[in-house]
């Protein structure tokens, strides 16, 4: 119980941080996880009391996601003038993002477990969280790789896209939501309201995509 | 928002390789959409979820402290496989629908 309060503090805090600054460093997620980190350590409580306290917390990841398909839904309006070519680009996105970072992370020797939490990259973290569970990765491990990659893509996405030459409002808002999916997203949405929707709907599409493929390639190539 | 987490649970039974919840994401999309579940009856309970979707991921992250000894030698791994995704996915996506969105255009 006192770890609920602790977190929920700590939360509150790494927020309104966020809210008045808006730098990337101070990513609330990451700033609260480094935080609540160095207080059990000074107070040297083991991680395993936190978690009885902690998992109040997470069982709400699984609502989370599910709530995850109402933004989606007002979203659904913009494909249908531009289908094939969001869903092909949405498609192609989702398998190189599960085939690079499974090939690297082999490559430069990782374990099978390391493999599969980084299969799920470029997805919105509570979903990152739920396909490595289900692959047997470290949902721990997804869920730090995934917010910091989000925000890394956040702060150089749209820059790289531009020095490759991609112009289209309607591009760079599906490649930032699919690259770095919800600060990927929020980054689209100070562009424009059109990058912002985009983005939102291709960090929607990608998490349904790569649930469903990162099982296949993890299946394929071990 | 009850009535979602029960679909959750439900669909976990069914020994999918999906998770769940996102089979629960997906349904709770297609219902709004086709106007089964009226709007205003969700968007309270799912607007303060993904507001406050990062509070969620604290937990989750803290968790590394467990895995600490798992991860620690493959962080060079690890940082270079989602380095290169997510350059790999920036690109892809974004290259794939601009030169997508002009031949559209030009039909």
């Amino acid at each position: 119980m006192l770890w609920i309060v602790v977190t929920l503090l700590v939360y509150a805090a790494a927020r309104i941080a966020w809210d008045r600054t808006r730098l990337a460093v101070l990513n609330p997620a990451i700033v609260s996880i480094v935080a609540v980190m160095i207080i059990l350590f000074a107070t040297r409580t083991p991680y395993a009391q936190y978690e009885r306290g902690g998992r109040v917390i997470a069982f709400w990841l699984g609502p989370a996601v599910v709530a995850l398909g109402f933004p989606l839904a007002l979203q659904l309006e913009r494909v249908r003038r531009n289908f094939s070519a969001i869903t092909l680009a949405l498609l192609g996105g989702a398998v190189v993002g599960i085939v690079v970072a499974v090939f690297v992370a082999r490559a430069l020797g990782a374990t099978p477990t390391i493999v599969r939490s980084l299969a799920p990259r470029s997805v919105t973290t509570p979903i990152a969280i739920a396909i490595a569970a289900r692959l047997g990765g470290v949902p721990a491990l997804a869920a730090v790789v995934s917010i910091v990659s989000g925000a890394l893509g956040g702060f150089v996405g749209v820059g790289l896209l531009r020095l490759t030459g991609i112009r289209s409002r309607l591009a760079t808002g599906l490649a930032l939501g699919a690259a770095a999916h919800g600060l990927g997203t929020a980054r689209a949405a100070d562009e424009g309201a059109t990058e912002g929707g985009a983005a939102g709907l291709a960090m929607g599409v990608m998490g349904i995509l790569t649930a469903l493929l990162a099982p296949l390639v993890i299946a394929l190539v071990g | 928002m009850a009535l979602n987490a029960g679909g959750d649970w439900l669909v976990r039974v069914a020994h999918l390789p999906v998770p769940g919840s996102v089979v629960g994401l997906i349904a709770l999309a297609v219902l709004i959409e086709t106007r089964v579940l009226p709007v205003q009856l969700v968007r309270a309970a799912a607007e303060l979820l993904v507001r406050h979707l990062a509070l969620l991921y604290v937990p989750a992250g803290v968790a590394l402290l467990a895995y600490w000894g798992t991860v620690r030698h493959d962080l060079v791994a690890i940082t270079a496989a989602a380095l290169a995704s997510l350059v790999a996915v920036l690109l892809v996506v974004g290259h794939v629908v601009q030169r997508l969105e002009i031949l559209e255009r030009d039909e």
